[in-house]
């Protein structure tokens, strides 16, 4: 017997040190005192840095969901989910980006591939929790019955069996609903509005409708001849918002701010969408109780200002606690007036309730001395009563165990009341639980007995680190209690806690406290199982005597032998009774659902643990059926498991939810046998919560899921491939680079995808799966199509947990652009060579009295050509070959050109006219020679960025002239006109660049005109912005074939004037390269053939990006 | 008669440049390396001094800096002829200290002008 208390007092001990306890915070008194302060969220740091990044977020909201989300005839979303959301955003500090699908499937479908972030409005289902993470619910929708307003016999869902019910077949609850009234005649419609309309014109009695949707359609259809007549199911269903399962930070946010939405927010709310008044909290009072109720309209109230968390003054002074909550809640329903006693301690309030100066007291515990002067309504509140000790005080069980220490107990509390009920212990009294639990933890008392609620808040409060929960007392239930001599006010109180709803009353609770009990074996179980051992003991103990008796009598001599047997049985029964009491103990402590249930589904015996799975206790649980705990989807499959049970004995193991006290569905894996017991079957279950098993799978998939994100969103070409090289995972970039569009290339063989790889592909392939890494910085891959890309890649095994090759990743880039750009600018250099010897030859054969010049050229080009092949490798010798050409080609000529003008000045003396004529020549020929060379420097200074821009203010009238100045002479020459029509503005761009462009535009024009005019006209467009300098002339103009060829290199057009007209083919192509990267404007060209042309250049005014085409050096 | 010192290594340019100076008027002097430019300019104070910008030896732009830096300073006006500029050339000539610059070819007709403007400026 010692031993089992021993393991009853350790089980016990370890219930009461398992009892976790929180009091309520500080924020949420103030959140909920009855003056409402202005809320505030409480952001975490790292929550409000989320919200940084997240200040608009995407919400989808359900277009037919009447009336909490529903398109009115603009096309808006209104509704009682868009007011909350609206009121959340506001509080969070965000903006709402509304989602423009509001058809259910479509948005669902788009918020689960996270193009939308939240959904307004998303009941929680597990299968639904891949994608989403919910808040908390917001929206309970109770299910009602409607009525004609004339129908008097349909109060309550019981008057509804015999009655012909609309329904619409298809709802979740209308299978479960007929279980419950099998008398229901089903009348069965279509829609919902169908049901109303059905009812309306009296072709059904009553119709079950969501109480917000069938107020909606009422309102809607006029239909004004229904009534809610009663509540069918209160609160059951609900909607919270569904977030995006990456996003969990954003539940917690949006947790927060429903938090801070105050019950008369909330009301406001409800009242603007639901109708005004719900039939569940309509209390039917008699006529007698109404006219009472007139009688007295004010109730005087005394309250415990420190019955934390129950009832007490918060730091304003204000009322509140779960029972403040409920008085507001009855002063609603009953249109009463409870006015709290001001300033009273509670001894003051205790003694004025004797004197029936108080009328109430909202919270209190029964004792037999208050039974004298006050009537109980139903208890509302479950508290339990302990006893606290300092944290080093012996352990103790029960108040026994301390009747000789000093105990401190609150005066006037249902604690006194009970002390003196139930022990000899003389208290010492103190007025508040404050003050007990500082005597206790200054030693002045040895323990305190007092409410947990109460006393775990002020220990929390006052800081207190030397007290702990010793042990429990009884489970105490509170009151409201009123005077003696008013009774039919307990009548009035009753019928009006009776409208407090479940969800209702977990909401205040959750509220207020948070004290959990971590499930371990029930005080009261262990008191049955002390009873248990301690009678089997009785028993073993009497037989044993009259057996030994007995042998005594007969046969002495065995009495060795028998002893032994004796000793045997002995052990045996204790072996039996171990063997009792350890089954009992393994059923209580398994940790797996353990429950025992008729065949109609009443449960006879359950574990703790099956309890637990439900979130109730055992005794709450027992009060169920399993059919209460059983979702409604799953009647079918249930069916078909009792089915299996009938015919086999046994069933499952199958997998199902449950549901739990606070509505969520628990999902859980059973099993279990048939046994029969006295003519009666039972089903024997053994249940698991794999709701953590499910978790951990979904964590898995969780992190497949970012690893499958993050290759796929990968900016660069990846691809993971099994051992059999089937596709694991591809990022976009793959599927782009690769052109493999939207295909599902998921599963698929590489080979099979790409059915053309090379054998070399597949032996790289193989070589890494045996382990190899392999790279490539330039790769040719040739396409199916005939096009060759380049890539640049890099394989490498990937391995399993055990080491061993589970297949290949591919990292690869497309790097063709690059590999053209670079082929390219090759070209381009070739080109530029080809360019320089081509005209180089040009010129030496057309012009013999240069060849001496020529000749330096040829050199000079062949250092050119060497520059060139060096340049090919560093770009940096570009720079030098640019100078160095420049110098070396320029030098000569300047004496060639210099030097003709000198002696065709006669400066050198006297020459006759021919040889004056043949030196202008050579001067001529060499000014071309000096152009050519200048374009081409020019040409290939922008092409490697060296091109300086100098940028200066001027005025463009001014430069327009030098411009045509310079042109003067050949104008006059073919006696063209040259007239401009330019304003003086100030512009600031490369000026030298900008004349160049002119220079290059008006001769063209002057050439290729011989009658008639050229005509230069600039002016500001774009609001300024932008300079216009058009240059037209009346030539020979081009033709539509050549339009295209126009700006390119090295292209002469064909003209009856191109034999006579000198020209390097450059000339376009430099201005518009000039105009385009030093400029950074554009040119155009318009032209008649035969009419003449006009080249337009546009700039901007102010040159503002100079590093635009020009590449840094 | 009004001295220009022509500090240029080529023969052809230096003779280019002396016809036209010299058919405008001007004396003409040559120093064929920057030392010894900067030796004349001290030597003669001529009356504006042409500097190509590539010579060997010390550039002109260092020998400009060392003009500057000399006794006579800014008393004599500098002008640069380059045959290349590339991004930062001009900036660095000038502020070396030349009073201008112009880029070759030389035109014959026209240097002299062109001296003359840069010189009032």
């Amino acid at each position: 017997m010692t031993a089992s208390c021993r393991i009853i007092l350790d089980s016990l001990l370890t219930v009461l040190l398992l009892i976790v306890i929180t009091g309520p915070s500080a924020s949420a008194a103030a959140n909920n005192s009855i003056i409402t302060n202005k809320p505030e969220l409480h952001l975490t740091d790292q929550e409000k840095a989320w919200l940084e990044g997240h200040k608009t977020i995407r919400v989808a909201f359900d277009g037919y969901f009447p009336p909490y989300s529903m398109a009115n005839d603009q096309g808006e979303v209104e509704g009682m989910a868009v007011d909350v959301i609206q009121l959340l955003a506001e509080r969070i500090g965000i903006t709402i980006d509304p989602f423009p699908t509001t058809v259910w499937k479509e948005l669902y479908e788009a918020a689960q591939r996270r193009e939308v972030d939240i959904v307004a409005t998303m009941g929680r289902q597990s299968a639904r929790e891949e994608w989403f993470t919910f808040t908390r619910p917001y929206i309970f929708k109770s299910l009602v019955v409607m009525t004609q307003v004339g129908t008097q016999d349909i109060f309550n869902p019981e008057d509804l069996a015999g009655k012909k019910v609309a329904l619409v077949e298809k709802y979740q609850y209308v299978q479960p609903l007929l279980q419950q009234i099998p008398a229901i005649q089903p009348y069965y419609v279509d829609t919902m509005l169908d049901g109303l309309n059905a009812v309306a014109m009296g072709k059904a009695d009553a119709v079950i409708t969501f109480i917000g949707a069938g107020h909606y359609l009422q309102t809607k259809y006029q239909l004004a001849n229904l009534k809610f007549a009663t509540v069918f199911d209160r609160g059951r269903y609900t909607e919270s918002i569904g977030v995006r399962k990456d996003w969990p930070e954003l539940a917690t946010i949006l947790d927060k701010a429903l938090d801070s939405i105050t019950p008369q927010e909330m009301s406001n709310l409800q009242e603007k969408w639901l109708p005004r008044e719900e039939p569940t909290q309509r209390v039917s009072l008699t006529p007698v109780e109404r006219d009472w109720l007139n009688a007295h309209p004010v109730i005087r109230v005394g309250i415990d200002p420190e019955f934390t968390p129950f009832e007490f003054r918060d730091k304003n002074g204000n009322y509140v606690g779960i029972a403040a909550d409920y008085l507001q809640m009855l002063q609603a329903r009953l249109g009463i007036t409870f006015e709290v006693a001001p300033k009273l301690t509670w001894p003051q309030v205790m003694a004025k309730a004797k004197i029936q100066e108080i009328d109430l007291l909202p919270c209190v515990g029964r004792t037999n001395e208050r039974e004298q002067y006050l009537n109980y309504s139903d208890s509302y509140i479950n508290s339990r009563r302990v006893i606290i000790t300092r944290a080093e005080a012996p352990f103790v069980t029960e108040l026994d165990d301390i009747k000789t220490w000093k105990v401190a107990v609150q005066a006037a509390s249902s604690n006194e009341g009970y002390l003196k009920d139930h022990t000899s212990i003389q208290p010492i009294l103190v007025n508040s639980v404050q003050e007990g639990l500082v005597a206790l933890s200054g030693g002045t008392v040895d323990a305190f007995v007092g409410n947990i609620g109460a006393s775990a808040y002020w220990i929390r409060e006052l800081n207190i680190t030397n007290l702990k929960v010793a042990a429990p007392v009884s489970e105490g239930k509170l009151h409201v209690a009123v005077r003696k001599d008013w009774p039919i006010l307990i009548g009035i109180i009753n019928k009006g806690l009776a409208t407090v709803t479940e969800e209702e009353k977990n909401q205040i609770s959750q509220r207020w406290i948070a004290v959990e009990y971590k499930q371990g074996i029930e005080r009261k179980t262990v008191l049955k199982y002390l009873v248990i051992v301690f009678a089997l003991g009785l028993v073993t103990a009497l037989g044993l005597t009259l057996w030994n008796r007995a042998l005594r009598k007969q046969v002495e001599q065995k009495t060795a032998a028998l002893r032994d047997e004796l000793n045997q049985r002995q052990k045996a029964t204790k072996a039996l009774e171990e063997k009792e009491r350890y089954n009992r103990l393994l059923f209580e402590l398994s940790p797996i659902g353990l429950a025992l249930c008729r065949m109609d589904g009443t449960l006879v015996d359950i574990n703790p643990a099956y309890s637990r799975i439900i979130g109730r206790s055992v005794e709450e649980t027992l009060q169920l059926s399993y059919w209460d705990i059983t979702p409604p989807k799953y009647i079918e499959q249930e069916q078909f498991q009792l089915k299996t049970l009938e015919e086999t004995g046994r069933y499952g193991p199958y997998e199902k939810e449950y549901i739990h006290k606070d509505f969520h569905l628990v999902p859980v894996r059973l099993q279990g046998l048939l046994i029969e017991q006295a003519g009666e079957k039972f089903i024997w279950s053994c249940v698991e919560d794999i709701s953590e098993k499910n978790k951990v799978e979904n964590a898995l998939l969780r992190n497949q899921q970012i690893l499958r994100l993050f290759v796929e969103h990968s900016p660069a070409s990846i691809a993971m491939f099994d051992n059999k090289m089937k596709y694991i995972v591809a990022s976009h970039r793959y599927l782009i680079d690769y052109n493999l569009g939207k295909q599902n290339i998921i599963g698929r063989s590489h080979y099979e995808v790409f059915p053309e790889m090379p054998a070399r592909w597949r032996e790289i392939h193989a070589r890494c799966l045996s382990g190899a890494t392999e790279k490539c910085e330039e790769d040719p891959f040739p396409r199916a199509d005939g096009t060759m890309d380049w890539v640049r890649w890099e394989i490498r095994p990937w391995h399993e947990i055990h080491g061993e090759i589970g297949g290949i990743i591919l990292f690869s880039e497309v790097i063709t652009a690059r590999k053209q750009a670079e082929l390219e600018l090759e070209h381009h250099r070739e080109h530029l060579q080809e360019m320089v010897q081509e005209r180089t030859e040009e010129v030496q054969e057309g012009q013999k009295a240069l060849m001496n010049v020529v000749e330096d050229l040829q050199q000079s080009s062949d250092a050119l050509a060497l520059a060139n092949e060096q340049l090919k490798e560093i770009d940096r010798l570009k720079s030098i070959f640019i100078a160095s050409m420049s110098h070396e080609l320029r030098t000569p000529l300047n004496s060639v050109i210099g030097f003709s003008s000198v002696l065709s000045n006669e400066w050198a003396g006297p020459v006759n006219e021919e040889q004056k004529s043949l030196l202008m020549t050579i001067n001529r020929s060499g000014k071309h020679l000096l152009s050519l060379i200048n374009d081409v420097i020019d040409i290939s200074k922008i092409e490697s960025g060296k091109l300086d821009t100098h940028r200066e203010d001027f005025d463009l009238h001014e430069v327009i002239h030098e411009a045509m100045d310079s042109l003067a002479k050949d104008a006059a020459d073919k006696k063209l006109e040259i007239k401009a029509e330019t304003p003086h503005l100030l512009i600031h761009t490369d000026r030298r660049r900008l004349l160049q462009c002119l220079l290059n535009l008006l001769s063209n024009a002057v050439k290729f005109t011989t009658k008639g005019s050229v005509q230069i006209t600039a002016q500001e467009i774009l609001e300024g912005e932008t300079i216009e300098i058009s240059v037209e002339d009346t030539g020979i103009g081009i033709t539509k074939n050549d339009m295209p060829k126009l700006f390119k290199s090295f292209v002469r057009l064909d003209s009856p004037l191109r034999s006579t007209i000198p020209g390097t083919g450059l000339g376009l192509y430099l201005t518009r390269k000039l105009v385009r990267e030093t400029l950074d404007g554009d040119i155009s060209a318009e032209s008649t053939h035969g009419v003449g042309s006009r080249f337009t250049l546009r700039i901007p005014t102010i040159l503002n990006n100079p590093e635009k085409g020009v590449k840094s050096t | 008669m009004k001295t220009v010192l022509v500090v240029e290594d080529n023969d052809d340019n230096f003779l280019l440049i002396t016809y036209s100076l010299k058919h405008a008027g001007y004396a003409v002097i040559r120093a064929e390396s920057g030392e010894s430019g900067v030796e004349l300019a001290l030597q003669e104070r001529p009356y504006c001094i042409l500097m190509d910008i590539n010579l060997p030896g010390i550039d002109g732009i260092e020998t400009t800096k060392r003009i500057r830096a000399s006794e006579i300073n800014g008393t004599i006006p500098i002008i640069a002829i380059t045959s290349f500029a590339l991004r930062g050339d001009r900036e660095k000539i000038l502020a070396a200290g030349c009073n201008g610059y112009f880029e070759k070819p030389i035109d014959p007709n026209t240097i002299v002008e062109q001296i003359q403007t840069l010189i009032a400026d």
